[in-house]
């Protein structure tokens, strides 16, 4: 029975903690501008993850070691830390969209600044990365999210035409008067937000935080290939709410308001209300997971200890690193540049970095001298290999189509 | 070699960041175009918020914090618009597409102003006039493409 | 008495060892083995003890950022002539997908840099809660007086040439013997010694682990991989290895490679 529970609750918070801000600002702009012409790219990106996801859950099971402890042995230090230093500008710059996130989705809710919220909600996030417990940082946030479920109810009550919203959804060929190049600048920019690198840098040190062991294999593959993709539901539903409410009126989002928009008109105040409270835990799930990620990354490189499981004054440095990301990130935005603009950058600039880290788990989930019996398998292999291709002609191509489209202008 | 790749990289997002000048007719009309486009989603936006507020479907802040987003943003979108030195020959171009920028901007100023009062006869009119409005900018970025 | 099998003779010291997360006793993270300490002895070389820190990471990076890191290092560090921190190897009780040490973090001591965190930011927060910062690293003794050391990244990546000037490779990689002694039910590493030179055909050699295995797949990565990287040329016994330490080469005395084996 407790098992049962504990195996509910991880899945629960996988779905619930599916969605960020990216997620959120990437699906709803192109729902608005798109429809559904995009969506082939959800399961691509989902699946992505949970391969990923996957391979470095179990190699922190079965080693203990997480993320960047195994691209410093593969890589080697000099290459390991041009790695560490790109994929935590990114992370960093998805930190800095969460906390924007999280300030503008209480600028809604209480029509105060967003500028009055940032340093508040940067000490918050803080106080909380600071003392709270993992495990308690992961569920509230994650069963919060939740409440995102109000966006796939939302697409229910608007009493689509079903079918033609799978006509649309199948034939990608439709680029919806966009041209070709923006299409595909916004394919880039959805498989970033649905494979952000943050996510598995903390799903690896969490399985670590959490003390996995070989016997958790099973628990850890039920919550990444159940929970990730009903969160990609999720991702799926805010794209359908904005093709069906936002693109027939020509609006395309640039607002976090607009994007919950069209739930207002599914489903009043309330549902509204229930939006704000999933935006809310949304975002400031994933940016805790960012901070995290941020001091992670850097202890995991150097060797320094870290993690919540210990007491903060056991892992000075790391907690030196989350305060000082935490204390930028908050002047970053107090700059007064748009949390939305980071965040769409924020996306592409994940896929381009995605393969640093995919490449030496790929490698390291197939080294007996690491992983025993628990190399991958063909399955595996044969995804792994699939998306290695993938990972890098998206990261090849998402700087070229930055520059030729403007960034999606 | 890393240093330079990142010197190169930071000159193109300059490059591509801040270059924006129209020069020719042709451009100068798909500026303008792109501009109506903007304006239209900004005031589309205003129109549905008005709409959902008069019905008492949306709470007041959220509808006072994304019509002052799409306010602000209309503002922008003139002055960026505005900016650009219109090449001879343009002139229709500028004067109808600065009209209706104009248009949408007082127009969401005054939806604005009636979302933070929820003066619902107003927010009546307000609709309409937003829907309007909305019709003339589709139509002219259809004769501007 | 011995209940279990010891683990593995073999290691090899960069593919196993180097960059390897540290940890106490009870599991706490200490550091990453940034270089070896190699101590030559009767033509012997044995590793005496794992290096921490900048002041040996540094020059491992190479080029001007290692040399940035090190000079940090070195001005930000109390000691005149700063070492750099040394675990002598007989601290160390095993070897997996860490290098487990037979002491715990508080025997030990902190970094100086954690010690630094803790006292001047830590432990001046909010809400941090009672307690004291573990006793700072003593500085390094360094190594016994009179012995003849090295660094393990001193020896990676140089050429070996056979009997005139026939080129051999480059040193890829250390194979270490490690010796055990029972301590109740477990093995404990007593010592460990070079005792052959891993030789690669290019001197920028992968850690990747395809060079040395046949079978690790995913197939596809393992042959694109294998046609821009040759496989490993061989091995030569440290004793017919003839070093010139302050020089780049290594001179081998014997006929041809022996077969590497894993």
């Amino acid at each position: 029975m407790k098992r049962v529970f504990a195996l509910m609750l991880g899945v629960l918070t996988a779905i619930g903690g599916f969605v960020d801000i990216g997620d959120l600002v990437t699906n709803a702009v192109v729902g608005s501008r798109f429809g559904l012409g995009l969506a082939w790219v959800l399961p691509v990106g989902v699946l992505g993850i949970c391969v990923f996801a996957e391979m470095s859950g179990r190699i922190a099971a079965v080693s203990g070691r997480a993320t960047f402890d195994l691209v410093r042995e593969r890589l080697g230090p000099r290459v390991g830390l041009v790695n560490l230093v790109a994929s935590m500008a990114v992370t960093f710059l998805t930190f800095i969209a969460e906390i924007g996130g999280i300030s503008l989705a209480l600028e809604l809710a209480t029509s105060v600044n967003e500028f009055f919220w940032v340093p508040v909600v940067g000490a918050t996030v803080w106080l909380v990365l600071w003392r709270a417990s993992f495990s308690l940082i992961e569920n509230t946030f994650g069963l919060l999210g939740l409440t995102l479920i109000v966006f796939a109810v939302a697409v229910w009550r608007l009493h689509p035409d079903w079918s033609a919203l799978v006509h649309e959804a199948s034939h990608p060929a439709n680029t919806h008067g966009e041209g070709l190049p923006t299409y595909f600048y916004y394919a880039v920019a959805l498989f970033g937000a649905a494979m952000t690198p943050y996510e598995v840098f903390f799903f690896s040190s969490g399985g670590v935080e959490e003390r996995w062991t070989e016997k958790d294999i099973g628990t850890m593959r039920a919550n990444v290939f159940v929970g990730f993709p009903l969160g990609g539901i999720l991702s799926l539903a805010i794209a359908a709410t904005a093709a069906l409410v936002l693109k027939p009126l020509d609006i395309s989002v640039e607002t976090l308001g607009q994007v919950g928009l069209p739930v207002g008109v599914a489903l009043g105040k309330i549902g509204l209300v229930v939006v704000l409270v999933g935006f809310f835990a949304a975002t400031f799930g994933a940016a805790c997971e960012t901070g995290l990620s941020t001091g992670y990354s850097f202890a995991q490189y150097f060797g320094w200890q870290w993690g919540k499981y210990v007491r903060p004054r056991q892992a000075a440095r790391f907690h030196l690193v989350v305060l000082l990301a935490t204390i930028v990130a908050v002047a970053t935005l107090l700059t007064t540049v748009d949390p939305i603009k980071v965040t769409e950058y924020s996306v592409v600039f994940s896929a381009l970095a995605l393969p640093l880290t995919y490449f030496p788990i790929l490698v390291l989930a197939n080294d007996p001298d690491y992983m025993g019996e628990h190399v991958n398998g063909r399955m595996a292999n044969a995804l792994g290999t699939v998306y290695l291709v993938v990972v890098v002609v998206a990261a090849a191509a998402a700087l070229p189509l930055m520059f030729i489209t403007k960034a999606g202008q | 070699m890393i240093s330079r790749a990142a010197a190169v990289l930071a000159a193109l997002l300059v490059l591509t960041g801040c270059v924006s000048p129209a020069l020719g007719n042709g451009s100068y009309r798909g500026k303008g175009q792109a501009s109506v486009q903007a304006a239209l989603s900004e005031v589309e936006t205003a129109a549905l918020v008005v709409e959902q507020l008069r019905r008492d479907r949306i709470p007041k802040a959220y509808a006072d914090e994304t019509v002052s987003a799409s306010e602000q943003a209309i503002g922008s979108i003139s002055e960026s618009f505005g900016s650009v030195q219109p090449p001879p020959q343009s002139d229709q171009v500028h004067d109808e597409v600065t009209a209706l920028l104009d248009d949408a901007d007082s127009a969401i100023s005054a939806a604005r102003i009636a979302v933070r009062r929820v003066d619902r006869p107003r927010l009546g009119e307000l609709q309409e006039q937003l829907r309007q409005l909305a019709d003339r900018l589709r139509d002219a970025e259809s004769r501007l493409s | 008495m011995n209940t279990n099998a010891h683990p593995p003779e073999r290691v090899d010291a960069r593919y196993h060892l180097l960059d390897r997360q540290i940890l106490d006793r009870d599991g706490g993270m200490v550091a990453k083995v940034d270089d070896l300490e190699l101590t030559e002895q009767d033509g012997s070389l044995t590793v005496s003890a794992l290096l921490l820190g900048p002041g040996v990471l540094g020059p491992r990076l190479g080029g001007r950022l290692g040399a940035w890191m090190a000079a940090v290092w070195r001005r930000l560090h109390p000691a005149e002539d700063p070492r750099p921190g040394r675990i002598d190897i007989s601290r160390v009780s095993c070897v997996d997908s860490a290098v487990h040490l037979l002491d715990s973090r508080a025997e030990i001591g902190i970094d100086g840099f954690e010690h630094w965190a803790h006292t001047k930011v830590v432990s001046r927060l909010p809400l941090v809660g009672p307690g004291e910062p573990p006793p700072q690293r003593p500085d390094s003794p360094g190594p016994p007086a009179g012995a003849v050391t090295h660094r393990a990244s001193d020896l990676l990546g140089r050429r070996v040439s056979g009997p005139g000037g026939v080129p051999r490779g480059h040193v890829s990689d250390l194979r270490l013997r490690t010796h055990f002694v029972a301590r109740g039910p477990n093995w404990h590493t007593a010592g460990m010694t070079v005792t052959d030179l891993i030789l690669n055909q290019k001197a920028t050699a992968t850690l990747l682990g395809y060079e040395r295995r046949n079978d690790q797949g995913p197939w596809v990565l393992r042959a694109a991989l294998r046609t821009f990287r040759p496989t490993i040329a061989g091995t030569i016994p440290w004793r017919d290895a003839d070093v010139d330490w302050p020089g780049q080469t290594i001179a081998h005395a014997g006929q041809g490679l022996d077969e590497f084996v894993l």
